[in-house]
């Protein structure tokens, strides 16, 4: 019964988004509309969704993508999950979350009246094609007659923590950019380019922008702990979908942040914003049409692929025929001397043009295949040759930038105060880490270079700065210290890969670890084997963890994953992964230990959560400033 | 005090441009050399990993060829270049420079003159002008 009352309601949710978006057809006859329609449509979804999560929790076989998708085996936690761990399921999250944006969006009477109805009305006609979308050919409520007796697993690979609330976040940030589309639409309209109009967007494109980069802190944490290979960034499709909205969501709102202070550039700001949204919808093709396989990758139907297609066009096209037609007229200009304004502009221009590549990179495998070529693959090395340079620059920039000023004023002097201070920061920090690490000159070189990045934006933002900005300020300082995390890593990391016999004994540069026989036990819905590696300091001999790399094999759907064991510390991670190198045919195991020496690793994710924090402050308290505002009667219409 | 400034800046750009090229350092599977090469190497069977971190049966006898041939002492581009030959173009995670790659190349150069681009013409007038 609950399914049929969830697939009603994914029903009323279709009806509700055709009416709330009616408006931009006939604007006087369902103005009106359009707020109550808006809320049917998100408690519709919710409804839906929460039907969908209690027929997983009860694990109803009836269901197809409980089927498909559960396990009477799978712990609780991870059934819950389930209902959004498979393709179905996560494009209802999307549904649902747009809506909740074009409720709230509803509800903010911080504009103009027109322009709020039409931005709903936008949402609406995204959320029409959604829930159209699902009903056609994604529907998460199809039966199933017979019902099975058992269900046919979730990917092993998923069954994990950061992968429960990533997807939810993920989709906090880059179905979040929706709202600031609708708005820049809406902006475009109704001709409005003043600097209120930059003030909403900001406010409305914050928190996806925070969400995003939490999500991608994520995802990459999960890839780090779960793949079992060492890395925090592949480069892989799915990857690269969600980064793209990322870039470009940054470069738009700081573009924002220049519109809303000098009262120009509208035009590439409402540009930037409707393109972030577009990269977005392109991530959702490339995650969700299983147009490029990936490890990720959980839906193949051509179908899907076309109607996602389809909708990526309408996205584009729309957001492109209003931009041309209603664009604001008229040049900004910035004077070509060391301002805020002209590290603004280049830093967002970098991060567009890193957006750029990352998709040309990433779409090239597949248009080349379907021109007939050979197939060829897009890996690290052109990422790490193109889009990644571009990044460190405007990473440098973000740096230098803080010690910018509004105006043309600026001059070098500017500098010279926050680099001697980073430069002093740097020397100590690479010392100190030389010392304790035992690192050569030109590695203590590299990481006292990379600590002077937050030790810059350190002493602008925060100590001079005072924290004015505090939200802004621990959001920089995030990028700075995830910086760090990334070169150090990139420039100090150590590999040794080793075959063993239980009782050997491995030598790294720092630690010694025991390998000792591996044992067999059964998990929850998996067998393991593990060993158990006893680490200890080199010099001292001192006994500093037990550490248990495993190889999980999975009955259900016959699969084998690595777990890596992780010491983390502040200043490296050692990771062990456990592997078998045993050539086919053969009986017995042949063990390998593969031991990763990670320096600085985990600072990667505690900057982006910094960065989030930050970011997420600096949003509400805008929001809660605008609302004190409106609560007074203070607002000024926008037109 | 100006030279300090640019010294900072300098090293900076220097460290920048330093960091793509720092790569894992290999201290015990075979050679340094060895090791950059699995990384370029895709594992056949595996989304997306790269033969230095697969131990998939054909990632394992894959490594085991390319140390041979490299203690034979091939060169890595023949030793890509036989593997191409077997496995295709799509082994390599990076893709030659060739007639069908080269808009993939030019593409981030496009990108930079085209956004930088719309940047210059958008933000107008030059400082001559505006005083």
């Amino acid at each position: 019964m609950l399914i049929e009352f969830g697939h009603l309601a994914l029903a009323a949710a279709l009806i509700a988004s055709l009416m709330q978006s009616m408006t931009l057809i006939l604007p006087g006859r369902f103005s009106h509309l359009v707020k109550p329609a808006a809320a049917t449509q998100a408690a519709a979804l919710l409804f839906a969704f929460i039907a969908l999560v209690a027929a997983f929790s009860v694990s109803d076989f009836s269901g197809k993508l409980v089927a498909n998708n559960s396990h009477t085996l799978k712990p609780w936690f991870y059934k819950l999950a389930g209902a959004w761990g498979n393709h179905e399921g996560s494009m209802l999250l999307w549904a649902l979350i747009l809506s909740v944006y074009g409720w709230l969006l509803s509800r903010d009477h911080g504009m103009d009246d027109k322009l709020r109805i039409s931005a709903v009305g936008v949402m609406g006609a995204l959320g029409l094609g959604v829930c159209l979308f699902l009903l056609i050919s994604s529907n998460p409520f199809e039966r199933l007659d017979p019902a099975p007796f058992e269900g046919r697993g979730l990917n092993p690979l998923l069954q994990d923590v950061a992968l429960v609330i990533h997807p939810p976040i993920l989709y906090a940030g880059y179905v979040g950019f929706a709202a600031p589309y609708a708005l820049a639409v809406a902006a475009l309209l109704h001709r409005a380019s003043d600097k209120q109009m930059a003030g909403i967007l900001l406010r409305w494109s914050l928190v996806p922008m925070a969400c995003l980069t939490l999500g991608v802190g994520l995802g990459s944490w999960w890839a780090y702990r779960e793949l079992g290979w060492g890395g925090w960034w592949f480069w892989d499709p799915v990857e690269n979908a969600s980064l793209m909205p990322l870039l470009m969501g940054i470069g738009s709102v700081h573009m924002a942040l220049l519109w809303r202070r000098t009262g120009q550039f509208a035009g590439l700001t409402l540009f930037a914003m409707l393109a972030t949204f577009c990269f977005s919808v392109l991530g959702t093709f490339i995650v969700r049409s299983g147009a490029l396989t990936s490890v990720h990758s959980f839906a193949v139907d051509p179908l899907r692929g076309s109607l996602i297609l389809a909708y990526m066009f309408a996205v584009i096209g729309a957001g492109a025929v209003v931009f041309i037609r209603r664009r604001p007229v008229g040049r900004s200009n910035v004077d070509r001397q060391i301002s805020r304004q002209l590290a603004l502009l280049s830093g967002a221009g970098l991060l567009g043009a890193a957006t750029l590549t990352v998709c040309v990179g990433t779409l090239y495998p597949l248009l080349i295949e379907q021109l007939g070529g050979d197939p060829l693959t897009v890996g690290a090395p052109y990422f790490n040759k193109t889009a990644s340079p571009m990044l460190g620059l405007a990473l440098i920039l973000l740096v230098l930038a803080t010690a910018t000023k509004w105006g043309g004023s600026g001059s070098l002097k500017d500098f010279r105060k926050p680099s001697a201070f980073a430069l002093i920061a740097g020397i100590l920090g690479g010392g100190v880490t030389a010392l304790f690490a035992g690192l050569e000159i030109s590695q203590a070189a590299i990481i006292g270079a990379a600590l002077m990045l937050p030790a810059f934006v350190f002493y602008q933002e925060i100590w001079v700065g005072k924290l004015k900005q505090f939200g802004i300020a621990v959001a920089h300082l995030g990028f700075a210290v995830a910086a760090v995390g990334m070169i150090g890593s990139a420039a100090l990391s150590k590999d040794i890969v080793r075959a063993v016999e239980p009782g050997d004994v491995i030598e790294t540069p720092g630690h010694v670890l025991t390998f000792n026989p591996v044992e067999r036990q059964p998990g929850p819905n998996y067998v393991r084997e593990f060993s158990t590696v006893d680490v200890a300091v080199k010099t001292s001999k001192k006994q500093l963890a037990a550490l248990s790399p495993e190889r999980r094999w999975y009955p259900t759907g016959d699969m084998v994953t690595t777990e890596a064991a992780i010491r983390s510390t502040l200043f490296a991670d050692l990771y062990v992964t456990l592997g078998d190198l045993r050539t086919p045919g053969a009986t017995e195991p042949d063990w390998a230990l593969r031991i990763r020496h990670r320096p600085f690793i985990s600072w990667i994710w505690f900057g982006l959560l910094l960065a989030f924090l930050g970011s997420m402050q600096s949003a509400f308290k805008r929001v809660g400033r605008h609302a004190k505002t409106v609560s007074s009667g203070l607002a000024v219409p926008a037109e | 005090m100006r030279q300090w400034v640019w010294s900072c800046i300098v090293a900076l750009v220097i460290f920048a441009l330093l960091t793509p090229a720092g790569h894992a350092q290999a201290v015990d599977v075979g050679d340094q050399r060895a090791h950059d090469l699995f990384n370029e190497i895709r594992c056949p069977v595996c989304s997306g990993q790269s033969i230095a971190e697969s131990d998939v049966p054909v990632s394992v006898s894959i490594r085991q060829y390319v140390q041979q041939r490299l203690d034979a002492g091939d060169s890595d581009t023949v030793i890509k270049q036989n593997l191409v030959i077997r496995y295709g173009e799509n082994i390599l995670f990076e893709p030659a420079l060739a007639p069908s790659t080269l808009p993939l190349w030019l593409a981030p150069w496009g990108a930079l003159v085209l956004v930088f681009g719309a940047l210059w013409y958008f933000s107008g007038r030059s400082r001559a002008e505006s005083h």
